[in-house]
């Protein structure tokens, strides 16, 4: 993946580079921490203030029978979140053992 | 407690204490506030905007009587919205008719505390004194969820008190601390506001404001660093209007593009910031974060969020709620206009013979009739929203809508108002309020009118079976009257869907609505809940609709009765004489000669009523689509439901008691004839005449919630206006393109 953040890495990120991807591309029953939210738009902000925050992790649900929006799980809450928002959004894919 | 409210619920006051009660949606609000309450409260609106506003009053345990204000439900402080600004200004005191609130009591989920906490920290920031009211407790002892409510209370200076508001548990103790809370100033925080110490780029930024805001005594001292966060991540785009003062908007984008940062930029840092700050929390109140999904919601969402039989089951439910309030309601509806009748006959009695007479029985109990007659739906519709809002079924309907509505523009969440609008707009638009934007909100109301409700099926039915051999089979199953009657479904779907679009792009214009949406677990509502909220909606809608609808009432009463040119009775007169002497006629023919000329003498009368004269006025521009003056007419009178319409129609051909099935009236219609002979009501012109009503807003009811809604004459106007057009040009192009192609 090459974007902005593997290069910047203000986040703080230390693991693996290579392995970051974009939320939206994972499939519905895996892992991921939140690494880092590029240009948050109005709506990200809203979900940000509702805990989605990076440093977060996160389990993919379920999907909307057109495919968006999904929901996703983060401790305390779900939160229903659409493709298009989840572009922005940089994760660390989890094993089940994390 | 009784359901209704005492009649000493008076307006807040200077004197007695002000509560106001906050928190995350969802977080239990509403319930406390209705166990702390009871029925002594007052829905209304904040002035200027179409927020609800509640108002109460509640006994502390030593018998002062305090009054209880309820802000709207948000995860943030921030204000992007009028609707989020509400908030702030309440709590320092500029809320028009309201005190600043002595204490504000915050409602956290005690199964989510971190993200119910990080509201109730930017309260703290602005220095209001707090009440923590731990909510759900039973839900999170149940799902493993600890926290320790005195460490809490400790770590952020406020009492923090556990509760159960579905059940009143820890009620007492909270009760006791809000009568401590303008007493004692409550425990030393072990740690500091998060607005004391903020970290880079914040810190410089806010600051700086604070600074200019207190030079230009705009905020005090104590307050100034909250208000100049506040402000900074309060839209400065100016889009909404927002009311900030221009000096202050200035003074904080100087600031801004002195710090080369933008709204967002400060929304985003102070997010991720606060979170940290809260992280400090938590280990301090001792709390416990479960990661494990609720066993409940996670099976039922398996079935209801499935991806086949999850919109199948949403559509099961809403064809269920829809033929309730299309059918069920039918006899409660048919019950009151029974009632109706049966006083209207016990008054006239009482009253003698004439103007007075009717004016009491076809102008002020027609018209209480009138708004009556609604209430079957209103409550239903909202007795089925409370439960689907309170379990939480609401919010997966949106989610599984959210795709195909932000096809349109609409909002997900705009589905059930728009679907229970086919059976009637009143409860449809009073459902409306669930939508968060305020643009998508006005969108739906605008188009809600356009699904053709149930009133226009009378209409339907006597025009279509007038001008169509309507049981004439086509394709095998079908018949004529059952395509058209599709059609005009069709017609509403489509004209509803394309408006929507285009108010989106245009008038309202606005981005795609926003979907930041939590999936709360699964709850059982409670009872009381749901049955307060019916008792309000409906105590809403009669004395705010109801009054409006009333006045309308009579005063079309009044121009269908007043003749604006005299009738001359005389020849009416002689002709019962000579019927009621003909010796020939046997008593059967007598009295349907009798009838006859009654009717044609009410046709008459009513052609000369100011109304009557009114439809002829405006026949010209109604000819071009087809409507003679009789249907302009109808039009006119229609106006107080669409319903009314057959009646009238029936009026001014002189058929007395016609209903839309009544083949005396059908009769009479199809061999109604113009002057120089040719049929009036031709397949073509029923056509344009159904178009017109699918198009038409031409219901005053509609007009009054709209009115009550929005807050303001301007957007029921512009709906009237709109519709009208849109129901002008449908029918000329009907009835005009039919001709050019030969049709009739
Ligand atoms: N188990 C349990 N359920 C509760 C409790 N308090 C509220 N509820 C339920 O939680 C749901 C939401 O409660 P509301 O009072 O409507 O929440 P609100 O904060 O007013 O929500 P909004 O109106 O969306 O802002 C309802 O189904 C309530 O019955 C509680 O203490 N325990």
């Amino acid at each position: 993946m090459k974007d902005k953040c593997f290069q910047c890495l203000s986040c703080g990120y230390t693991g693996d580079v290579e392995a970051l991807c974009r939320m939206d591309l994972l499939p519905v029953g895996s892992r991921c921490q939140l690494i880092e939210i590029e240009d948050p738009s109005e709506n990200i902000l809203r979900l940000m203030e509702m805990g989605l925050i990076p440093g977060t992790n996160v389990v993919i649900e379920r999907t909307a029978p057109l495919n968006s929006p999904f929901s996703i799980r983060l401790p305390g809450c779900t939160l229903a979140v659409r493709r298009e928002d989840a572009r922005h959004m940089v994760v660390a894919p989890l094993s089940d053992t994390e | 407690m009784s359901l209704f409210a005492r009649s000493n619920i008076n307006t807040p006051t200077q004197t007695r204490r002000l509560i106001a009660i906050a928190g995350n949606p969802n977080s239990g609000k509403t319930t406390l506030f209705n166990r702390l309450t009871g029925a002594r409260h007052k829905v209304g609106n904040y002035p200027g905007v179409t927020v609800e506003r509640k108002i109460g009053q509640f006994t502390l345990p030593s018998g002062e009587s305090v009054d209880l204000v309820d802000l709207p439900g948000t995860y943030s402080f921030a204000a992007r919205s009028p609707e989020e600004q509400i908030s702030h200004d309440v709590l320092i005191g500029e809320s028009q008719g309201l005190k600043t609130p002595d204490s504000v009591i915050v409602v956290l989920d005690a199964s989510n505390v971190r993200r119910n906490l990080y509201f109730a920290t930017q309260l703290r920031d602005m220095g209001v004194r707090l009440i923590v009211a731990l909510n759900m407790m039973d839900i999170a002892r149940e799902r493993g969820f600890h926290i320790d409510a005195d460490k809490l209370s400790a770590a952020i200076g406020c009492p923090v008190v556990p509760v159960v508001a579905r059940n009143g548990e820890g009620i007492d103790k909270l009760l006791s601390e809000i009568e401590r809370g303008s007493r004692t100033d409550g425990p030393v925080a072990q740690v500091p506001r998060f607005i004391d110490d903020l970290p880079e780029p914040l810190e410089g930024t806010v600051q700086e404001l604070a600074e200019g805001l207190e030079q230009s005594g705009l905020s005090t001292k104590e307050n100034s660093r909250a208000e100049a966060l506040w402000l900074l991540v309060s839209t400065l785009d100016g889009d909404e209007a927002i009311k900030v003062s221009p000096t202050q908007t200035a003074l904080a984008k100087r600031v801004l593009n002195k710090h080369k940062l933008t709204t967002r930029q400060v929304r985003a840092i102070e997010t991720s910031a606060r979170y940290q700050y809260l992280r400090n929390l938590m280990v301090l109140s001792a709390a416990v974060e479960q990661d494990l999904p609720h066993r409940v919601t996670e099976a039922l969402d398996k079935v209801l969020l499935h991806r086949l039989f999850g919109p199948i089951i949403f559509l099961s439910i809403m064809a269920f709620v829809f033929q309730s309030i299309f059918s069920w309601a039918e006899p409660a509806m048919a019950a009151t206009e029974g009632i109706v009748g049966w006083i209207s006959g016990t008054v006239g009695q009482m009253i003698p013979e004439g103007m007075f007479r009717n004016l009491v029985i076809d102008g002020a109990i027609a018209g209480m009739g009138n708004v009556i007659v609604f209430l079957p739906q209103i409550l239903l519709l909202f007795f089925f929203i409370g439960v689907l809002e309170d379990t939480g079924y609401m919010a997966r309907a949106a989610f599984l809508m959210d795709r195909v509505m932000a096809k349109v523009g609409l909002d997900g969440r705009a589905f059930v108002p728009l679907l229970s609008s086919f059976a009637c707009a009143i409860p449809g638009i009073m459902a409306t309020r669930t939508i968060a934007g305020r643009k998508d909100r006005l969108v739906t109301i605008l188009v809600a009118p356009l699904m053709s409700c149930s009133a226009r099926l009378p209409v339907y039915t006597l025009v279509i079976g007038t001008v169509f051999a309507a049981n004439q089979s086509v394709l095998g199953v079908f018949t004529i009257g059952g395509m058209v009657l599709m059609g005009m479904y069709l017609l509403s779907v489509t004209a509803g869907i394309s408006v929507a679009a285009l108010f989106k792009k245009t008038i309202l214009k606005s981005p795609p609505p926003p979907l930041y949406l939590e999936l709360p677990t699964y709850k059982l509502p409670s009872a009381r809940s749901v049955i307060m909220n019916l008792v309000d909606r409906a105590k809403l809608f009669i004395m705010r609709v109801g009054t409006v609808i009333l006045a309308a009432t009579v005063i079309l009463w009044a121009m269908m009765s007043f003749e604006w040119v005299p009738t001359d009775a005389t020849p009416f007169e002689q002709a019962r004489q000579a019927v009621m002497t003909n010796t020939t006629l046997d008593n059967d023919s007598q009295t349907a000669m009798l009838e006859q000329i009654d009717g044609q003498e009410a046709a008459l009368r009513t052609e000369h009523s100011v109304g009557g004269q009114m439809g002829k006025f405006i026949e010209p521009v109604l000819k071009p689509l087809g409507f003679d003056w009789r249907m302009s007419i109808g039009i006119i009178a229609s106006f107080a439901a669409r319903e009314v319409f057959v009646s009238s129609l029936a009026v001014v051909h002189g058929v007395k008691n016609g209903d839309e099935n009544s083949p005396t009236l059908r009769e009479t219609l199809k061999e109604a004839r113009h002057d120089d002979g040719s049929t009036i009501y031709t397949p073509l012109v029923g056509l344009a005449l159904m178009v017109f009503f699918v198009l038409a807003c031409q219901c005053m009811s509609t007009v009054a919630i709209v009115k009550r809604e929005t807050n303001s004459w301007r957007w029921p106007i512009f709906m009237v206006a709109y519709m009208t057009v849109l129901a002008w040009l449908g029918a000329f192009a009907v009835y005009q393109g039919g001709k050019l192609i030969g049709l009739s």
